[in-house]
Parts: C-alpha cells; structure tokens; sequence
C-alpha cells in the first residue's frame, strides 16, 4: 500500500433545505476548511446541531436531499489516485470509495444490522462485492479479534447484546482496510465500560493499520483518550484546531474554554460554570461570529464580520477576532 | 425525625410477552435516606435498573416483594386522600424532556393542572404562582404560555420540568438523568440549579444518572447499581476515588477523564464481555462475577451479603471475611 | 360554541378533499331530507304510469322519471338515500363506539382481559362479513325493522377493526412519558384518558366512524341485491334489487338504473375524500 495519504477539505458550504420556494434553508455548513493526515485520530467535537455529524456525511460523500452541497470541495488522496468526493456520482462512490478507502460507522450503529439476515450474510454480501468467493478466514480473524467468540457469525443480529453487535459493525467497517474510518458518535448509546472496550479496539486497529480514524462526539472526555488532534465546531463553524493537548490546557476559542471550564472532573469539587444561553437556530444565525450572542468576549466587530479562519501556530487554527487584528 | 425515604428488600420482576422471559429488573434492594437536604445519586448503566428503582420509588410500578416507605407510610397502601398528599411530597423530572410532554398539547397546561390540582391554588392565582416559580428557574410566565413543546429547546424544556416539580414545594424530587440529553455546556447550569435549590428550599434530591462526573459534582451519597441490585453505596467523596467494589473500580477507571495525559493507563486493554445481558440478570450468585477479575467459586455459587466497611455497604465476598456481615 | 364551530370551518377549508367530500355529502343530505316532503302516496305500485321518460316540471315527481313498478323514482330515491344513510349512521355510532370502548379496554388492562378481547376481535375480523350477514338476516328476517338492520352489521365485523386500533394506538400512548408527567401532575386514570389519550383517538376514531358508514351501506345494499333486506322499504340497495328483478336495463329504462347508482357512488365518494382528508389532516398535526 502506497504511503501518501491525506483529505483536503476546501471552503465547504452545505445546507438542508427546508423551502426551496422560499428559500428557507437550515445553514448547516459555513465555510470549512480541514486538512486531514495520514494516521492521526482527529476528533470533531461540538454540540448537538453544530455539524459534525453533517460533515462527516458530506466526507464520506453521503448527501441527498434535503442536504445540498453549495460549494467546496473534498479531495482524499489515496492509493496513488485523487478522489474528488463530491463531483463523484453515487456509483462512482459506492465502486470506488466506500468500504474501501472511506468506512463510516453511523450513530446507534448497534441498530444497523439487518435483522433477517444472520451476521456472516452481513459479511459475505460486503465481500462478493470484490471476489465471487468470499474469504471468511479473514472476517473470522477480525471478529476473533474483537474479543467476539466465532459463533456470533451464525447468530442474528436481535440475539446478541448491544456492544457485541457495536463491535460487529465496527469489522464490517474496517474488512476491507480502509485508509479513513468515520465513527459517528460510536458510543453514545452504550455504557462506560462498553465505550472504553470499543475506543480501545477503534484506537488498536488504527494503531495496526496506520489508517486515520476521524471520531465524532460531543463527549470531551472521550477526545481527550484517544484524539491527536481536535477540531471544535459550533454553528457550522469550525471554531478551533488544536493538538489535544493544547485544547486542554490553553483552549483558544471563547467557546472551546467554555466548554473545558465547565466539565466537572472526579477529585475536583469546585464549582463550575456553563455558557450561558444555547446554540442558534441555523435557518436565521446571527450576523458576524456566530458565537457572539454568548460570548464573554464580544467585540463591536463580532457581531459585524465573520472572523477569518487562520493559522496561529503549526497545524493549529482558530477563528476568532480576539486573535487577528480586525 | 424518621427516615425520608425507606426501600426493604425491593424486588420487581419483569417479563417479556405473556410466558416468556422472566427477570429481575430490580433485586432486593434496601436503601434509607434521612430527612435531610441532600443529594442521592443513584448510579448506574443502561439496564442496571435504576430506572425502574425511580418509578417504584414514584408509586408507578408496585413492588413484587418488599416495601417503600415515605415519612413512615407505605407508598402502596395509600389511601385516596393520602396519595395526594404524596403527590404534593414526591415529585419528579425526567430524561427526555419533549418526551415529558405531550406534544399534542400547551405545555402550560400541565403547570396548571399541577398547581391547581395539587399544591391546591385556587385558579384565578394560579397564573403568579406559575409565574413565580418559572422565575427561579430562570424563565418567565411569558415566554412559557401559549407555546407547544416542540417551541423550546431542550434545556428551556427541562427547565420547565424542573418548574413543574417545584410547583408543589415537594420535599423529595427523583431526576431521572435529567440532564443526559441535553448538550455539555449547559448540563452544568441545569446540575447547578439543583444545587441552589437544596440549600434554598431544603429539597432532598434523588438525581438518576450514569454519568459519574456529575454524581461526584454535585452529590453527598452515592449507590452504585448493577443489573438489578445495589453494589456499593456510600459518601459520594469515598465511594468513587476509592471505589471497594470490583465493578465501581472498573467503572471509575474506564471514565475518560478530561485530561490527555492519563490516556496511557487509559488505553491498556481491558476483557470486553462475552457474555449476554440476560444471562447476567438470571445468574444464581454475584451478577458481576462473570466479568470479574476476582471472582472465585463461591461468587458464582451464592448471592453475597451487604457488608459495612467503614461508613458504606459493599456487597462482595471479598469483604465479608473481614468484616462482620449486615445480612 | 362558536370556536367549535370555527375549527370545523378551518379543517374543512384547510384541504381540497375534505371541502369537495363535505360539500357532495351535504347535497345528498339535503336530497334526502326531502324526501320528507314526498306526498303520501309514494311508496304505493302502480299509482303512476309505468316506465315514463324523465320530465322537468315543477312537480319533482316526474324530474326522474316513473319505475316498471308504477313509482316515482326521485321520491324513491330520496327516501332511499335516507334510509341507506340512517343504516349506515346507526351501525357505525354503534360499532365505533363498542369499538372504540373495548379498544380503551384492553389498550389499559393489558393482562387476561386484553388478550380476551383481542381474540374475539380477531376472530370477528377473519370471519368473511358477508356469509355471516346472510346467516344473520336469514335467522332475525322476522323481527327486522331499519335500526335492528343495523344493528345486525355491528356485531360481526364493524368493531373489531377499530378495537384493534384503538388498542394499539393505547398502549404505545401508555408508556409514555407524558402519561407519567400527567399523573404527577395529578390527574386521574379518566383525566388522563381525555386530557393525553383523546388528541391521539380522536382522529383514528372520526375515521373508523366514517369507514364504518360506508361499509355498513355498501353492505346493506350487497344484501339486499341478494333479496335479503327489507322489502317493504326502500334503501338504495333495494332499488338495485328491483332494478335486478324487472331487468328495465333491456329495455332501455335507463332513468331507474343511473340515478341509484349515481347516489351509491357519491356517498362512497364523498366520504371517501372527508375519510382520507381528515386522515392527512391528522398526520400532518402529530408531525409537529
């Protein structure tokens, strides 16, 4: 396998639209540019209704209507070849892409599975796709690997508990080696101990393979385990990009230090402070910097211009008129 | 002054379907809460049965074996006039907050009937007394009138719901993760508001949750609840940064911590379990022995007793030599 | 009074099919309301002259012509569309409601009773409500007067559908968590049924009423093509069975064949569109 890789996200701008006649449209994506490496783990944090889960559809080239790509574009650089995800059509994606350089794991994954299908059909449809002949020693290998005995293959899908079908979805996910593995929100609907099983192995195989694993939550606690490198969103915005370390300790964006102010820690009694009132509605967001309404920091020309998305320091970004002179 | 709130032996079994699959939601559980502002958490993964645990405690589901008691009384054998005096005393929020509310209707609606039907003001007030409660909430009587559920969002919803609790000055609140379903940000402003109204009005809080971080923000004791049955229970202080319990160490451990350098530790691998959910619910000794690291025979064998270590109950074999068990 | 008034006006107006399906409906309502005007001797044979060709006149006697037996067929009709419609109005508030009520039933107590309950409803609902009407009208032939024809049709089939529904849209409704928020708000089981169950019953009930209009006449009248409902009076499915009987359709008597089935067509139709109209007005409230 060639070496170079990487996902070149350019002024991506993206809506769902809810009127065409009239124009109403919910302005999920604003304007978002993101470089993606070989082998990193980046996580995409934000809020519920932030994007992330918008964005990580559009990379995968996941996109029907009501959701419409305005402009922008996605380049992934992988074996040697360049895909332009979004002039891709939809059989172009699902020959070329999908399962093979880019595997999505959606939320709830544990409900995916088709339920009149026993788990190794699930497998064996995904493998006639490249041979006639599907090789089940392989899936063997990786299910055994994921701590699951071989006889879930002969299971269906409602006999198993839900991290055991979690973990199925994650090898169907990861059978054909893919360079980019999305996992969207992968475990927000499981327990503590399941998410730390999950993680572990997500993080494992990345390890293994040297492939980029993209991890979408909310949870900050979950970045800060396995991320290398964290992008904050809010309102369709990419706020902040920073090495995890540095988000952190010296969070930049008003929103992000918010945030890392107000998750309480066991140890640590002291009080703790939220943002004050909640995300916008993004069929009307505000004018400027979309975070000035609750922003402690608000400046005049906040609530006037967007700040510009810039480089502070190496792979490092943020946008904020706190930190370029307007 | 008696206990607030009294579970004996609390069991509740559950099944599927008219002959099928028979289960102990929850297991003989026993707890006593004294009549003192304070926060409980009771604390829990999906399926540990907390949740049931809160509707008994709520009067919604009845007891197969064992008793609650609120202020001396048995929530189960009420009398009519008595349960609306438990009405006024016991209150409630819940997780889902549009759930919470039919989205059929005016979401006043409900604060009305409560105040009228309970905390029994007369209706031509009803409109300031709402009003005044939806202030120390941090709303107002305007913005919540005339509006359906679906105009809110989440955190104004739960807000509303916490309203309604208050309504009729209760003495005890159960919040079924109440702030599960709301975004981080402002899940601290909801957990700080319950705080303010334990010292302001001296509410004792039962606060339902499997998010460990908040339990320690805000609670002073603690139980610990797997598949059905209460494993440790104690100050919130002790019990989670030194857990007794091998399935409170295991969950304390697997917490991520908001903090990029204890990953290492973190990462290190750990046995997912093989084993089915139901087998667990059904096992003849400890329900965590098959995913123990310190199980022995004798766990498997027999269901182990409370023990009393220091100031909490641990209910595990590996204690019970050293200490004169309570059971 | 006046703001109930005004929403029916709203959700009449809100949707093409409903506004047609109402206005068609209260023109055959009104059609046979007159039929109360009918001169006494309209039900007797051969007062008229037989097979006359429809006229316009200002006596409505003769606007549609005379049957093979001697009648007026506008008089007749008129009074058969009211008659079809009051069988169809007595088996379906009969059958909704007993639907209705045993649906709530089961939907709360989901235990022994419920499962009682269900079966019969599924046993009524699989039984072919054809062969049991005939069974049934041939057994009460002797004491049928028009109500009690109506009634025949509610106990096989007419229930069992609604019942089902009604029931199941309960307990899904049960294990929400507004009936708990409800509760703690202190209402009752019965408060709790009109305050929180009823907005979601009330459209699927509005609906099971007027399906069960419509097949409670269109089975009256596949009786009585059979010869099996009340000869002595008319329903639109009696005229059907005269027209069957003296085969006027050979003889070119097309003025007593049309008309019957015309009105046949317009109820099924209009309350067809008021059925589904209704039906996408309710969806579109709960997808709020």
């Amino acid at each position: 396998m060639s070496g170079g890789f990487e996902i070149n996200i350019r002024d991506l701008d993206a809506v769902y639209d809810v009127d065409i006649e009239k124009n109403v449209y919910v302005h999920a994506i604003d304007d978002v540019n993101l470089h993606i490496k070989r082998g990193e783990v980046l996580g995409i944090a934000g809020e519920s209704g932030c994007g992330k889960s918008t964005l990580a559809k559009i990379v995968y080239g996941f996109v029907n209507p009501p959701l419409r790509v305005r402009k922008g574009s996605i380049i992934i650089n992988a074996y040697d070849s360049e895909y332009d995800v979004i002039s891709l059509s939809l059989e172009e994606r699902r020959a070329k892409l999908w399962w093979r350089v880019i595997s999505y794991i959606p939320q709830n994954a544990m409900n995916v599975l088709n339920p009149v299908m026993r788990v190794k059909d699930h497998f064996i449809e995904l493998l006639r796709h490249r041979s006639p002949k599907a090789d089940m020693e392989e899936v063997v290998k990786l299910i055994e690997s994921t701590g699951l005995k071989k006889e879930v293959l002969n299971a269906y899908p409602h006999q198993l508990s839900g991290g055991m079908r979690q973990r199925i979805v994650m090898a169907l996910a990861l059978i054909f080696n893919p360079r980019v593995v999305i996992a969207d929100e992968p475990t927000t609907a499981v327990d503590v101990v399941l998410q730390r099983g999950i993680l572990q192995l997500l993080i494992e195989f990345q390890k293994k393979l040297n492939n980029t694993l993209i991890i979408i939550t909310h949870d900050a606690g979950v970045h800060s385990m396995v991320a290398d490198r964290v992008a904050v969103m809010y309102a369709g915005n990419i706020v902040e990009v920073s090495e995890i370390n540095a988000v952190f300790e010296r969070p930049l964006h008003p929103y992000t230090q918010g945030l890392i102010n107000s998750l309480p820690r066991i140890g640590d009694k002291s009080t703790r402070v939220g943002l004050a009132g909640s995300p916008p509605d993004l069929r009307n967001p505000p004018a400027g910097c979309r975070f000035h309404p609750r922003c402690p920091f608000a400046m005049d020309i906040c609530k006037r211009e967007k700040p510009p998305f810039i480089e502070i320091e190496k792979d490092c970004f943020v946008a904020c008129w706190l930190y370029t002179k307007g | 002054m008696g206990n607030l709130l009294e579970l004996r032996n609390v069991t509740k079994i559950f099944r599927y379907g008219l002959f099928g699959f028979r289960f102990k939601a929850v297991d003989n559980v026993s707890l006593a809460l004294e009549n003192k502002p304070l926060i409980f958490t009771i604390a829990g993964e999906s399926g540990s049965g907390k949740t049931t645990l809160a509707r008994i405690i709520l009067g919604y589901h009845v007891p197969d074996s064992g008793e609650v008691l609120y202020k001396g009384k048995y929530i189960h054998k009420l009398q009519r006039k008595d349960i609306k005096w438990f009405r006024r005393e016991v209150q409630a929020v819940f997780q889902d907050p549009y759930a919470s509310f039919n989205p059929l209707k005016k979401v006043y609606s409900y604060l009305h009937e409560t105040a009228v039907n309970i905390a029994g003001i007369d209706r031509r007030e009803a409109d300031a007394y709402i009003d005044e409660i939806l202030k120390a909430v941090g709303l107002s009587l305007e913005r919540v009138k005339g509006k359906y559920p679906n105009e809110f969002s989440g955190g104004e919803l739960q807000r509303v719901a916490m309203a309604r609790a208050l309504l009729t000055k209760p003495a005890l609140i159960v919040a079924d993760e109440p702030v599960s379903m709301l975004d981080a940000s402002l899940r601290i402003n909801i957990v700080n508001m319950f705080n303010d109204f334990r010292e302001r009005y001296g509410i004792l809080f039962i606060y339902i949750t499997h998010d460990l971080s908040t339990a320690y923000y805000i609670s002073d004791r603690i139980a610990i609840m797997y598949r059905g049955v209460v494993v440790e229970c104690g100050p919130v202080e002790k019990v989670l940064t030194e857990p007794l319990h091998p399935y409170t160490q295991t969950l304390i451990e697997s917490l991520p911590i908001p903090d990029p350098k204890a990953r290492e530790k973190w990462l290190k691998a750990i046995k997912l379990s093989g084993v089915i959910e139901k087998e667990e619910f059904i096992a003849r000794g400890c329900k965590y022995a098959s995913r123990c690291p310190y199980a022995s025979s004798k766990c498997f064998e027999e269901p182990p007793p409370d023990v009393a270590v220091e100031n909490r109950i641990v209910k595990c074999w590996l204690y019970s030599e050293q200490e004169k068990p309570l059971s | 009074m006046i703001s109930v008034v005004k929403r029916i006006m709203k959700i009449i107006k809100s949707d093409v099919k409903v506004y047609v399906g109402t206005l068609i409906f209260i023109l055959l309502l009104i059609f046979a309301l007159i039929s109360f005007l009918a001169p006494s001797w309209h039900k007797a044979w051969y007062f008229l002259p037989r097979d006359q060709l429809p006229q316009l006149s200002s006596d409505p006697t003769y606007w549609l012509g005379t049957t093979t037996n001697g009648r007026s067929v506008f008089w007749s009709l008129a009074r058969a569309t009211l008659n079809s419609l009051i069988i169809g109005l007595v088996a379906a508030t009969l059958a909704a409601h007993i639907g209705l009520i045993l649906g709530i039933l089961a939907g709360l107590r989901s235990g022994v009773i419920g499962a009682i309950i269900m079966m019969l409803a599924d046993v009524f609902i699989t039984i072919p409500p054809l062969p049991l009407h005939v069974v049934l009208v041939t057994i009460f032939k002797e004491y049928i007067s028009l109500p009690l024809l109506g009634l025949i049709f509610v106990i096989p089939s007419s229930w069992a559908w609604p019942a089902r529904q009604i029931r199941a849209l309960v307990t899904s409704l049960r294990e929400r968590e507004f009936i708990l928020t409800s509760l703690l708000s202190g209402n009752t089981t019965r408060r709790i049924l009109l305050n929180e169950i009823f907005p979601y019953t009330f459209g699927w009930h509005l609906v099971n009423f007027l399906n069960t209009v419509l097949f409670a006449i269109g089975s009256e009248a596949g009786l009585a093509i059979l010869g099996l409902s009340l000869m002595r009076e008319d329903t639109l499915g009696m005229m059907i069975y005269w027209i069957i009987y003296f085969n006027p359709l050979y003889r070119g008597i097309w003025w007593w064949v049309i008309p019957p089935i015309v009105v046949l067509i317009l109820i099924f139709v209009s309350l067809y569109l008021i059925s589904t109209g209704l039906q996408d007005y309710f969806n579109l409230r709960f997808k709020r």
